[in-house]
């Protein structure tokens, strides 16, 4: 572990406060929320959010949201456990943020460097995703139920893809430890030396954030909001926010893991680097929504454990057999 | 698969096309001279015929004594549809629509008399961008 100390104890300390951590996240949340409705905006010939600051292009429009959110009456209904109710987001929030303990933006930038920390961020992904499900149990509305049906049926259908998809690099890579896996992309990039791995990781994130063409839980016709439909002020921040922190640390890994992280920056800029990467995932995922329409339940699950996971075998099968040949 | 990467191609396209909407209230759209806006009445040129009381579809136009001796036609814009059968009725020409459409009544009180509607009285708010 000493030698894995390139930097001192600003490193972690960087990782934990600038990026991915505190600041990054919710950075990220004012920029992808401004970007996502101008994009969209765009595409659909319209102009998006102009009014609240016109010069900045209507940046500021998220941070207007969330102080009117911040500043409107907090509804606690008095049929659930109020306490819960009001745990279960901020719960999510965080948990959903957890991932990024373990993945490294740059080297020395990691908060818990560890030989299995990439697997461990994974498994987390995973793990959280039925907190989602607890809280619209939580909201005890016919929704929300049906919300969170929908969500957890949904996320068994990418769970063992997703998986797949990174332990197939893994398997490639030889290590699981989030420096070793950049280093050992110097030659080439992940995405070039499995390209089916990289494929099944782009439609299990776009499964997992419940984007386009899989907004199912979400779909506004049908169920209101979904599993976010009781939570009204600061509840609200957080249940909606949990969702674009899930693309955040989804679009982290799959940087690190496919498009070489770092490389072939090296030290602190690396941290630039690593954020133009997420860009290349963050960008479809945001213009899916202006492009495709929503599948029903059925048809997405029969991607889910069909095609996806025909695809994501292919794809594991694939890094063993190159693992052995080279 | 191809389908997918046009789908892709259209809207990264599309993006770079100009906006359709319009900025409103800072810009408005031109309709053209011919649109049937607000009506007024020159009062020197009507003849108080009734034509365009008994063809209104909406019963918006009554008729009064004016101070002249003469009546002449006052609108409920609770009423009037801007159809402009009125206008096409009317024999001498007297009746006619203003080119804007956009009508902002500040109270519930929107009776339009017959003194109110002389051409200079389509006049915007003060204070406001409205237009009429």
């Amino acid at each position: 572990m000493e030698a894995r100390m390139d930097l001192s104890p600003p490193g972690d300390l960087i990782a934990a406060l600038v990026f991915p951590g505190v600041l990054g996240i919710f950075g990220f949340l004012v920029v992808a929320i401004w970007l996502e409705r101008k994009l969209v905006a765009r595409v659909q010939w319209r102009y998006g959010p102009l009014y609240v600051s016109k010069p900045l292009g209507g940046f500021l429009q998220p941070v207007a949201d969330l102080l009117k959110l911040v500043f409107s009456e907090l509804v606690l209904p008095r049929h659930t456990n109020r306490l819960l109710f009001a745990a279960a987001p901020i719960l999510l929030f965080f948990a959903e943020g957890l991932p990024v303990v373990f993945i490294a933006a740059a080297p020395g930038v990691v908060m818990a460097p560890h030989p299995y920390g990439l697997a461990i961020a994974v498994v987390l992904v995973l793990l959280v995703a039925v907190l989602v499900v607890a809280m619209a149990w939580t909201e005890a509305d016919k929704f929300t139920y049906i919300g969170a049906v929908r969500e957890i049926l949904l996320t068994a259908a990418y769970e063992v893809p997703l998986l797949l998809s990174a332990l197939s690099m893994f398997l490639l890579y030889g290590t699981a430890d989030p420096y070793g896996v950049v280093e050992a992309q110097s030659a080439v990039w992940g995405a070039i030396l499995n390209p089916l791995a990289f494929a099944v990781y782009l439609v299990a994130l776009l499964m997992a954030t419940t984007r386009f063409p899989f907004e199912i839980p979400e779909a506004e016709p049908e169920v209101v909001v979904g599993p976010y439909t009781e939570y009204g002020s600061t509840l609200f921040i957080y249940a909606f926010g949990a969702n674009y922190v899930k693309l955040y640390v989804l679009s982290l890994l799959g940087a690190v893991l496919f498009l070489g992280g770092w490389l072939p920056a090296a030290g602190i800029l690396g941290v630039f680097a690593t954020l133009a990467k997420m860009g290349v995932f963050l960008l479809p995922a945001m213009l899916v929504r202006a492009i495709y329409p929503r599948y029903r339940i059925d048809q997405a699950l029969r991607i889910g454990w069909g095609k996806l996971l025909a695809l994501s075998i292919a794809a594991a099968l694939w890094s063993i057999a190159a693992a052995w040949i080279w | 698969m191809i389908v997918h990467i046009k789908l892709f191609a259209t809207a990264v396209r599309q993006i770079f096309q100009r906006p359709l909407t319009v900025r409103w209230p800072e810009e408005r759209r031109d309709y053209g001279d011919r649109f049937r806006g607000f009506i007024v009445n020159d009062r020197s040129k009507c003849i108080s015929c009734q034509l365009c009381e008994a063809v209104c579809p909406a019963k918006a136009i009554k008729f009064h004594l004016e101070a002249d001796g003469r009546r002449y036609p006052g609108i409920d814009w609770g009423r009037c549809i801007l159809c402009g059968y009125c206008v096409d009725a009317c024999p001498t020409g007297s009746l006619r629509h203003v080119n804007n459409g956009e009508i902002v009544w500040t109270s519930l009180d929107v009776y339009r008399r017959p003194s109110e509607m002389d051409p200079d009285d389509a006049a915007p708010l003060p204070g406001t961008k409205s237009l009429i």
